[in-house]
């Protein structure tokens, strides 16, 4: 549908009507409107939660739909340095969303950052990383939002928010390709066949022609292709009410997993050589269902939700052209949410309100089989085996264990079904120019495994054994465990003619869990074991993992404090500043342990202690055509106690997180009264990030590195035009470090690429 | 003790026999059972001669015997090392082992014999010269593993 002037102004004032129904807080007198961007300057707040943090004490940066589409963000991964201390890079696949904030992060199982879609949380980090389009704003607020938010958002929350079929009405659609032979495109339908009924649909498709080569298939690695869909309603009833309901649903299917093999000797990386198939397969389903009250003296939202998530990973898990080991993931994953949240109406009160229950349910059924091939189990099994035997002297030369394979499989099933409640209160008053914020929550979570890993090795000691003897080891039983936590939050803000300063005390809370891809490493050692007391034998000096017990593969909650002193300043019009001191202990730190020699698992432990502290600087100004938006963020993160058993690295930066983030734009836009031709705007983008230490010995680093985008837009009246480019400078930098079977891996970060993109909007 | 038992259990077999003289079916009286034990653990000394001057011991070696029929036993040392330089500990079975039961003692002899370790025969460590003594309270052994000369002594 085509904004005209005159129905336009129809749809300005139905926008306007459904805004006030919807609006929590005053919002701005939108400004007359000529595209689908000037929505964004409407703050449409459909969480009673979310507009607890308006103009409120929390770093929180955003991004509106124009600001998306002019750094052509097509998913997650590309918010990366967006906001202060806010990285989250990109390690070769969806499954792997990574985020750091203020130094904390994790690399596997618990996230340090929640995020909610429309007003749903997203109960697993597998799925955060989903194909953006018609993202109508995104919210990143930093810092431990545990009060509000629970688990799993000890360095922030990400809220995202899809365009609204209320808000805005017609056909928009997205063609893209790129120099690596990607390709996007998206089409979507945005309707209000009714006054109070509002209907959208949109469809994606994402194919990515992969930016590197593995040398021994000769075939780009990480190709892949996405799709996806949403459906959307939304009602305005009578009598302040008013339901929502979101359908989702992705599916993905990719490869990835592009590491170079690192040599220490000459400080070089190989090219990407692996022979086993690697890739990602993920189905994605999410429901979700608001229903709001808009009432005198309360307000009342109830959100519910269903989330499917079904995924298989395949991974070549030495990364060489050997024929190592092989994991296959697959997991299957149904999780119910209910939050129901009561507050007092927007009124002159003092007093502000909130209180919220939250309660989720997931069952969690995953598989992952480990294939020992060849090389793997000369290497792993028989070079450990025959280590005290071969060398022993007693047995005549060529005598050794021997398995009759060429491969054999450890599987490994898990039940994990997890429970959660949580109760909490949020309190404001305000006093004169103070406005002071207390609030707590109680948060319960039951979680418990089952699990069920087995393999059979046929065997022989060629000496003595005549056949082959086949060999079953299993390692079975349940774990269970509970946590209680308490997540407090004090504020105190003081607002100024020109701005608020604030100061804040909160409680950041990471879940505990189960570390199941240390199973087959410990299904090895039993394996070995089995094998050993088969033949009667003990090896005097026998070398294996220590994490042989049920209870290592249980974790517990990180916690952390944070405190924050900052300032929200808008001293004349179009500029806005806002700056950030932090500080934080972290208590039971979660890291990823990689066991000693050459075991292939690796597990997430509370082995350390850590605390950080920085600053964070953000500025915006627009004048006119021209806008200019810059974020410094500095974090001086180290280990406070962390004794790995081999080496003390107390004192040391925590590795995977950069000591600085860097992000400028300035974008000018020149209005052009030409027939075809409305408008002309270029936009340059410099992100800069580094350094990061790779490993917690930090022997390993990447140092600061920038990448510069820029982008050409000719918006015509149905029509944008944009010419795009990334990585201009063509930086070679590194993403991504791991060990495997004692060898080292970089991923590296995509060379430069360049692209077209079309955006039609009726 | 036991040689009182043997009398009690002598002269109730005497009155048995006494009591059913006048019966046409005589049972055929059992030959007395070994009284020493059929099976049983011992730990203790194991040294062995290295044969380059040097003795090689190891403390606390659990070796069991069992006896298989009238006139053989076999013998099994655990997680047994019979030198300093072996990376690693063993369990051997040495079967066939002949004896004879004299009261509550077994002599034991054997020649020849290929030990049984990790799962089958093993033919370097043929078992020769094989002596010793088994009673109640102790085990006593002598053989030559291969060219290594081996004595044992172990208590219950």
């Amino acid at each position: 549908m085509p904004l005209c002037a005159t129905s336009y102004l129809c749809d300005v004032k139905t926008l306007l009507a459904t805004l006030s129904l919807l609006a929590a807080e005053p919002t701005p007198t939108p400004e007359p409107a000529d595209t689908l961007y000037h929505i964004d300057r409407v703050e449409i707040t459909a969480s009673l939660k979310n507009e607890q943090h308006l103009n409120s004490a929390v770093s929180l940066s955003s991004l509106t739909m124009h600001q998306l589409e002019q750094r052509g963000i097509g998913s997650i991964k590309d918010i990366s340095l967006i906001a202060p201390n806010f990285y989250q890079p990109d390690y070769g696949s969806s499954i792997t969303s990574s985020i750091y904030v203020r130094g904390f992060g994790s690399r596997i199982d618990q996230p340090v950052v929640g995020v909610v879609i429309d007003d749903v949380p997203m109960m697993n980090k597998n799925s955060y990383d989903f194909d953006f389009y018609d993202i109508r704003r995104v919210e990143l607020l930093r810092g431990p939002q545990g009060t509000l938010y629970g688990r799993n958002t000890s360095g922030g929350v990400m809220n995202i928010t899809t365009l609204s079929p209320l808000a805005w009405q017609g056909v928009r659609a997205m063609v893209e390709y790129s120099t690596m032979t990607s390709a996007r495109a998206s089409a979507a339908y945005y309707a209000r066949p009714k006054e109070h009924l509002g209907i959208s649909f949109a469809a994606g498709y994402n194919h990515e022609g992969g930016y590197f080569r593995n040398t021994y298939t000769d075939k780009m690695c990480d190709r892949g292709n996405s799709l996806s869909a949403r459906l959307r309603v939304q009602w305005l009833g009578e009598n302040g009410w008013s339901i929502a309901n979101s359908l989702s649903a992705g599916y993905t299917n990719e490869g990835g997993y592009a590491y170079h093999h690192y040599i220490p000797q000459s400080d070089s990386c190989e090219p990407i050589a692996y022979n086993d198939p690697s890739g990602y397969e993920r189905l994605v389903i999410n429901e979700g269902f608001v229903a709001k009250y808009e009432g005198e003296k309360v307000r009342l939202s109830s959100v519910t939700s269903y989330q499917l998530l079904d995924d298989k990973m395949t991974l070549d898990q030495d990364f060489t052209p050997r024929s190592m080991f092989t994991l296959q993931q697959m997991q299957t994953e149904h999780t119910l949410t209910e939050e129901i949240v009561i507050r007092n109406a927007l009124t002159e009160n003092r007093w502000q309100w909130l209180c919220g229950a939250f309660a989720f349910a997931k069952w969690l059924d995953m598989s992952s089989p480990v294939t020992f091939k060849r090389d793997g189990i000369e290497q792993l099994i028989l070079h450990n085996a025959n280590k005290g035997i071969t060398s022993s002297g007693i047995f005549p030369e060529g005598s050794a264990i021997e398995i009759d394979a060429n491969e054999f499989l450890i599987a490994s099933d898990f039940r994990i079904p997890t429970y959660g409640i949580a109760l909490y209160h949020q309190s404001s008053v305000e006093l004169g120019r103070w406005l002071l914020s207390a609030g707590l929550r109680l948060d319960f979570e039951h979680t418990s495994m089952r699990y069920n890993s087995n393999g059979t090795i046929p065997y022989r000691f060629n000496y003595t054994m005549s056949e082959f003897k086949p060999l079953y080891t299993e390692f079975s039983g349940r774990e269970r465990q509970s946590f209680f936590e308490l997540l407090p939050k004090l504020a105190a803000e003081y607002r100024t003619g020109i701005g608020t300063l604030y100061a804040t005390i909160t409680r950041g809370y990471k879940a505990g869990g189960y570390n199941t891809q240390i199973f087959s490493d410990i299904l090895q050692v039993k394996m070995m074991d089995n094998m050993m007391n088969d033949l009667g034998i003990k090896l005097n000096n026998s070398t294996s993992t220590s994490y042989d017990t049920a209870s290592a593969t249980r974790y517990k909650p990180e916690k952390s404090w944070n405190f924050e002193v900052g300032t929200h300043l808008r001293p004349t019009t179009g500029l806005s500043i806002d700056a950030t001191l932090y500080w934080i202990e972290c208590f039971d730190q979660q890291v990823t342990v990689l066991p000693e020699g050459n075991n292939t698992g690796r597990m997430m432990s509370n082995a350390a202690r850590a605390r950080s502290y920085g600053v964070e600087l953000s500025a915006e100004y627009h004048y006119k055509g021209l806008s200019v938006k810059g974020d410094y963020g500095y974090t001086d993160a180290r280990f406070r106690r962390y004794d790995d058993g081999t080496a003390d690295y107390s004192g040391n930066r925590l590795p995977y997180a950069p000591a600085h983030t860097l992000s400028l734009v300035a974008a000018y836009a020149w209005a052009i009264d030409s027939g075809l031709l409305h408008e002309v705007a270029i936009a340059a983008d410099w992100r800069g990030v580094g350094e990061i230490y790779w490993n917690e010995a930090n022997t390993l680093r990447q140092g600061f590195y920038s990448l510069l985008g820029a982008q050409l837009t000719l918006r015509m009246r149905y029509v944008d035009v944009t010419l795009w480019g990334r990585n201009l400078t063509n930086t070679d930098y590194n993403t991504f470090y791991f060990k495997s079977v004692g060898e080292e891996f970089f991923a590296k970060g995509a060379p430069w690429h360049c692209g077209i993109r079309l955006n039609i909007n009726l | 003790m036991r040689l009182i038992k043997f009398m009690l259990s002598a002269l109730c077999a005497v009155t048995l026999f006494a009591s059913c003289e006048e019966q046409q079916e005589t049972p055929t009286p059992t030959p007395d059972e070994p009284t020493a034990d059929s099976s049983g653990t011992f730990s203790g000394t194991m040294n062995v001669d290295q044969t380059d001057g040097t003795f090689f011991t190891q403390e606390d070696l659990a070796v069991e015997f069992e006896v298989v029929d009238a006139t053989t036993m076999t013998i099994k040392m655990n997680q047994a090392q019979f030198a300093a330089a072996m990376p690693l500990k063993l369990d051997m079975t040495i079967e066939g082992v002949s004896y004879t039961l004299s009261g509550d003692k077994y002599t034991l002899t054997g020649d020849n014999i290929v030990p049984i370790a990790m799962n089958g025969p093993f033919p370097q460590y043929t078992i020769t010269a094989l002596s010793g003594t088994i009673d109640d309270k102790s085990m006593t052994l002598a053989f030559n593993c291969g060219k290594y000369p081996v004595e044992y002594h172990g208590t219950k």
